[in-house]
């Protein structure tokens, strides 16, 4: 379809609910191509190329939303979609007690075209294919595994939103992702690893010196070589260094969840009514970004047309505000922060974070090593759970042991747990590097809304009284 | 009326891709069509959230020889139809070959359709905003303990059909409304969460569910830790036995991972797997049940398997690709994940595995022993356990001591360790009180002897 036709479109949903009645109306198009590539053992496990192209529907009716959405790409369709909105809108208008009106903002009229060299559309799939080939060779090549792994993912396509104002955006999605992994199963030894992530780039990103499925491939391998000879952890509370990718986990999951403002409003998150409060030691400083020097995702807008900024969440340990959608910025009196997402037309938008991370801190790496002295370098994960009230734990999947100020044995894996609130006070430190990973694997979930990309990071931090689970 | 007119639409849609397929020079195809009405009404601490929609899309996939390529979109558009075919065929055009496939369905008969409810489809908005309502007011007490409660209620129904270029062309059609609660009460610094939920293929009497919910969290405050592990008979309420025998039937039935050699029952067919009075069928022909379909995922008729008797396993579940790899037939457990189904490729999973219920309830269970802990609610662990080994160790948030044959008082978190085959060996006690679950198992309370539970 044409883009001044889906322009049209949109405007036409605006148009009928507002004729319907509702105070606001937010149409949003979504066209996203998803393509994965699953090539395990040297096989083609699985591949995929998933279309997800429609149009969403908000309508706002005295505070209360309404969400309908439709594949049609017609008129009757958004017509018919329109039409529910406003009517779920009004229909559950008298039920909703926390009314979350909003007010108006100057229109925005922005087209954004991001340029890469590469754009994976313009690939063939046997182009992909070999980059997870050469992967897999680097794998192998530093042991002899059971298993190889190399995951290809790709996302991109456009999106646009039409609203009551008379917004008129349109900006494009991208990531590429690409993982390796080798598994080796024999008498006695279990051992796995697995590596990698993804960028809001074109494929030139896989031709960086870091990022080349070969350097991705070779560190899969080596993790994988390390923990056949690893250690058991300790057990037990210990100082602990958190690697970017493990805190960005932990500060998305157990912290950046609390901090949404849908789960505030209604009083739930134990961080609510606290602005000001001193929840973190004064080298802890939290923040969620949309486009970010350190890289990661890249999310100009939300799915409500809010340009996305720099919010600060925790700075010197003091709570300073949470992440908005627009009614629950106005509700709390707050600046509008564009966290309100969808992981695709299918949903409405709800209060998800962009890329949420640790400001960097002073030291060197080799500083923070030995200030930790004796203790645990947690680098990467691979599954956990998280609670409402911020206790979490985590499979700390590469680890190694920090003796007398170095870096030496790798551990088993293990589980790290705690509670952020109460482990945010014994941050007692972080390097100056900061890493912020985003991926197409994985993602956030939340409110049925699974594997939404987002962005998390950090620099190496020092956190202490970490609840170290010993070796499983 | 609007389901015999969606299952038209569908019908022709699967056609209609087919001869796109031929006019591409596609040999062999598979059509995946699903068209699914879902309605949500949530509220949570006074903010209400909707969101309705008519899901729709398509699943193809592409057989160039041996070599088989997937592709989906969403909706029906004849572009996407078009674009989707040519995804799905360059991929199986770049995949190896694999020798094992066998081919898309050829002929297929749809089994017993599921009861429909037209009350479902005819149910407007405001109806359900009552539903919801009455929920809301069952949850509004003036109890300090209650911190608040989520509650949802929703209906869904369509269909979907599955179409070969072998001529297989059927369709199923179903119907559900639920509601759920989920209630958080705090006391003396102390947390307490409770769920309580209602599901049906007609509109379902969801009266009771709100104060359920809430009384469960109440009743589980002033709770006392454990003290040491010890090695406990656990009483497993019908919820938590279910998600307990689901998490190890999922895994120890899957008919691919028996072919892929990663299966950790593999080597039991014909063996004792579970005590002799455990009999389990997994049946997706229950009209009642929102799991029942006429056909599955792939177009294969939905029937009836015995899977345990007597505590020997008498078979694995398939579905067309890994049935004939084995020497069988497809069971017709060719299922597709959600939340969106046409976007995934078929995997096997059961239509709905029923536990034959045994002799005493809850009550008589508890009543039955000197020292046990009584486990309510989702543990927390599941899913993370070893399904190769079978080991777990959960959490139970919802746990209970018995002592004299009587609960006692609720304990704090507690976390159970175990093995999931070998419980099967330990089971003392079926229920006589089975619950309609939406989950792959159904089953009564259970009691199990030797896990070890520790604060």
């Amino acid at each position: 379809m044409e883009n001044g036709n889906i322009l049209d479109l949109l405007h036409k949903a605006v148009e009928k609910g507002e004729n319907l009645g509702v105070n606001f109306i937010e149409a949003r198009y979504d066209d996203l191509n998803l393509t994965t590539i699953n090539y395990t053992n040297e096989i083609i496990k699985q591949s995929s190329s998933l279309s997800r192209k429609g149009i969403g529907i908000m309508a706002y009716y005295q505070g209360t939303p309404g969400y309908s959405y439709t594949p049609e790409l017609t008129l009757e369709g958004v017509k018919e979609a329109t039409i529910r909105a406003a009517k779920l809108a009004k229909s559950t208008d008298s039920r909703n007690k926390i009314k979350l009106d909003f007010d108006s903002i100057p229109t925005i009229k922005e087209k954004i075209e991001v340029k890469v060299k590469k754009h994976p559309k313009d690939f063939e799939f046997a182009d992909k294919l070999d980059m997870l080939k050469r992967g897999v060779t680097a794998v192998k090549e530093q042991l002899e595994v059971t298993t190889t792994i190399g995951l290809y993912g790709e996302i991109y396509g456009e999106k646009y939103l039409v609203n009551s104002e008379g917004t008129e955006l349109y900006w494009v999605p991208l990531m590429v992702d690409i993982r390796m992994g080798g598994v080796v199963i024999s008498e006695g030894k279990q051992s796995q690893g697995f590596t990698g992530w993804g960028a809001s780039t074109g494929l030139e990103f896989f031709e960086e010196k870091e990022t080349t499925p070969e350097i991705t491939g070779t560190n899969a391998g080596t993790y994988c070589k390390e923990q056949l000879e690893a250690v058991a952890a300790p057990s037990g509370k210990t100082k602990t260094l958190v690697s970017p990718q493990m805190g960005g986990v932990v500060v998305h999951e157990s912290f950046g969840h609390l901090s949404e403002a849908d789960f505030v409003v209604t009083g739930q998150s134990p961080i609510a009514d606290r602005v000001g409060e001193e929840l973190g030691s004064e080298h802890v400083t939290i923040i969620d970004e949309g486009v970010s020097p350190y890289g990661g995702l890249y999310l100009p807008y939300d799915d409500q047309g809010i340009k996305t900024g720099r919010t600060v969440l925790l700075e010197k340990g003091i709570l300073k505000g949470y992440l908005h959608n627009r009614g629950t910025a106005k509700k709390m009196n707050s600046e509008l922060t564009g966290n309100s997402r969808a992981i695709n037309f299918m949903f409405n938008p709800i209060v998800r974070m962009k890329n949420t991370y640790f400001e960097k801190g002073d030291l060197t790496f080799e500083e923070a090593v030995e200030h930790v002295n004796t203790g645990v370098y947690a680098v990467d994960m691979s599954g956990g759970q998280v609670g409402l009230d911020g206790n979490f734990m985590f499979n700390c999947s590469r680890g190694y042991l920090i003796e007398n100020g170095e870096v030496t044995k790798p551990i088993k894996n293990t589980a790290l747990s705690g509670n952020i609130l109460e482990l945010l006070k014994y941050v007692e430190g972080g390097t100056k590097e900061v890493t912020i990973k985003t991926g197409y694997f994985g993602g956030c979930g939340k409110g049925g809304q699974g594997g939404l990309p987002v962005g998390f990071g950090g620099p190496d931090m020092i956190m202490d009284k970490v609840l170290v689970g010993g070796a499983q | 009326m609007v389901l015999e007119k969606l299952r038209s639409e569908i019908l022709e849609v699967a056609d209609l891709a087919l001869k796109y397929a031929k006019d591409m020079s596609i040999q062999t195809a598979e059509a995946y069509i699903i068209k699914n009405s879902l309605t949500e009404v949530k509220y949570s601490k006074g903010k209400t959230e909707c969101r309705d929609g008519m899901l729709q899309g398509i699943g193809i996939r592409v057989a160039e020889g041996k070599k088989v390529g997937f592709a989906t979109c969403a909706g029906f558009a004849h572009d996407s139809i078009k674009s989707t075919l040519a995804n799905a065929h360059k991929i199986a055009k770049n995949r190896p070959e694999d020798p094992r496939f066998s081919g898309f369905i050829s002929d297929s008969k749809p089994g017993k359709e599921g009861i429909l409810d037209t009350n479902i489809t005819e149910l407007d908005t405001e109806t359900l905003v009552g539903h919801l309502a009455s929920l809301v007011k069952e949850a509004d007490i003036d109890d300090q303990r209650l911190v608040g409660a989520d509650i949802e209620v929703g209906t869904q129904w369509g269909g979907f059909a599955v179409a070969t270029t072998e001529g297989c062309l059927v369709s199923s059609l179903n119907t559900a409304h639920y509601g759920t609660v989920y209630s958080v009460a705090m006391g003396q610094g102390e947390r307490s969460t409770a769920f309580d939920f209602k599901v049906g293929r007609t509109i379902q009497d969801l009266s009771g569910l709100g104060s359920n919910a809430i009384n469960k969290a109440f009743k589980h405050l002033g709770s006392k830790p454990l003290g040491k592990s010890l090695k406990l008979p656990t009483i497993w309420e019908p919820l938590t036995a279910s998600m307990l025998l689901s998490t190890t039937f999922q895994v120890g039935l899957n008919g691919g991972t028996v072919v892929e050699k990663q299966n950790p029952l593999m080597h039991k067919l014909n063996e004792q797997i579970a005590t002799k009075d455990f009999q389990l069928n997994d049946d997706g022909t229950i009209p009642t049940k929102i799991s029942s379909e006429a056909i599955d995922a792939e177009g294969t008729t939905i029937g009836k398997t015995e899977i345990v008797k007597d505590g020997v396993l008498k078979s694995f579940l398939f579905d067309n690709f890994y049935g004939p790899i084995f020497g069988t037939k497809s069971t017709g457990n060719a299922q597709r994940n959600e939340p969106t189904r046409y976007e995934n490729m078929p995997a096997i999973s059961p239509n709905k595995l029923v536990l034959q219920p045994g002799t005493k309830n809850k009550d008589e269970q508890i009543a039955a022993y000197d020292k046990a802990i009584f486990i309510e609610g989702f543990p927390m662990g599941m899913g993370h356990s070893n399904m190769i080994t079978g080991d777990f160790s959960i959490t139970a948030t919802n746990a209970y001591l018995v002592e004299k044959g009587e609960i006692v008082h609720p304990l704090k978190p507690v976390s159970i360790a175990g093995n999931f085959f070998e419980s099967l060996m330990k089971i003392q006690h079926i229920g006589s009180d089975p619950v309609d679950l939406p989950f792959p198992l159904e089953s009564s309370t259970l009691t199990i002897d030797g896990h070890t539970v520790s604060s």
